[in-house]
């Protein structure tokens, strides 16, 4: 997988309102998508085999949900090391194709001693968006009990 | 882990269960022991583009365990011949990180609903000292082939 571009890093409190940065993840080529489902056991052949995408109206195989969500991980270590991420939930509102890329960014919706709340996206080339995503994320070291 | 996964759309939950409502379907698969294995999780983390380093279990690593033989089984009975799963919804939640080289019972909750015709499937992970992470994942179930005739 391949950052086409690298967020900028916090380690202060972070504050509502605040952006965490776009990046950029992919292009998903059809290798990638085969590795993963290697890894993952993810082996539905609308991934992987072209025919069967078609066949179920796809232009092309529809990259794994999950291989885009797992980047959002990443994304969030990658602007603060000291988060436990404890909850992450997404909505997949349109397919990405192989070949195609994600850009991610989020925003700081609330912050709670030392729980965050964060709205997270992930939208493709077209600017369209493809994820919507909320993640709740600790930060041990600003916890003031 | 072994035997056939039960029947799933032959145990319809009574209206009279908690959560449960009309045209839905639940089937929980029996606990399946797992360990969580070095090598798997490094191929799965350089995939999926982790920066946690060595020794780091990635928050979607529990993916692959609904891959597991018993639960893909009783996944695709839920789906039915002919129809494919389409990602739809995910949740994650974690208590914990999980270890590497450490075991884990998987209890799966199947949950199939007619309209709109979902499968949720739902797993919490737990070893001796409890809960250590959860997901829930959404799929839409779409027919294999569409009818493209003009």
């Amino acid at each position: 997988m391949r950052e086409a571009q690298a967020v900028s890093t916090a380690d202060g409190a972070p504050n509502t309102g605040d952006a965490i940065g776009v990046v950029e993840y992919g292009p998903f080529s059809t290798a990638a998508l085969a590795r993963y489902a290697l890894v993952s056991g993810d082996d539905n052949p609308l991934h992987l085999d072209l025919a069967v995408a078609q066949a179920a109206g796809f232009a092309a195989n529809p990259v794994q949900g999950m291989l885009m969500l797992a980047c959002f991980e990443p994304y969030l270590m990658n602007w603060r090391k000291d988060l436990f991420i404890a909850r992450l939930s997404a909505k997949f509102l349109r397919p990405v194709f192989s070949g195609e890329s994600i850009r991610l960014s989020g925003r700081v919706l609330r912050v709670r001693q030392a729980e965050l709340t964060l709205r997270l996206t992930a939208r493709n080339g077209r600017d369209e968006m493809v994820i919507l995503a909320e993640a709740a994320a600790l930060i041990p070291s600003q916890r003031s009990d | 882990m072994s035997g056939a996964a039960p029947e799933l759309r032959d145990q319809a939950v009574s209206s009279s269960n908690p959560g449960s409502r009309s045209g839905t379907t639940l089937l929980q698969l029996p606990p399946i022991r797992v360990r969580t294995d070095r090598a798997e999780a490094a191929a799965f983390a350089l995939e999926t583009g982790s920066l946690g380093g060595q020794d780091f279990m990635p928050l979607t690593y529990p993916i692959r365990w609904l891959t597991l033989p018993d639960v893909r089984r009783a996944v695709s009975q839920a789906l039915g011949a002919g129809f494919l799963p389409v990602h739809e919804g995910q949740r994650f939640a974690q208590v914990k990180n999980l270890e590497i080289d450490h075991d884990y019972e998987l209890a799966f909750e199947l949950e199939l609903s007619e309209k709109p015709s979902r499968l949720t499937v739902r797993l919490r992970v737990s070893d001796s000292e409890g809960l250590s992470c959860a997901l829930e994942t959404v799929l839409r179930i779409v027919p294999a082939e569409t009818d493209q005739s003009p």
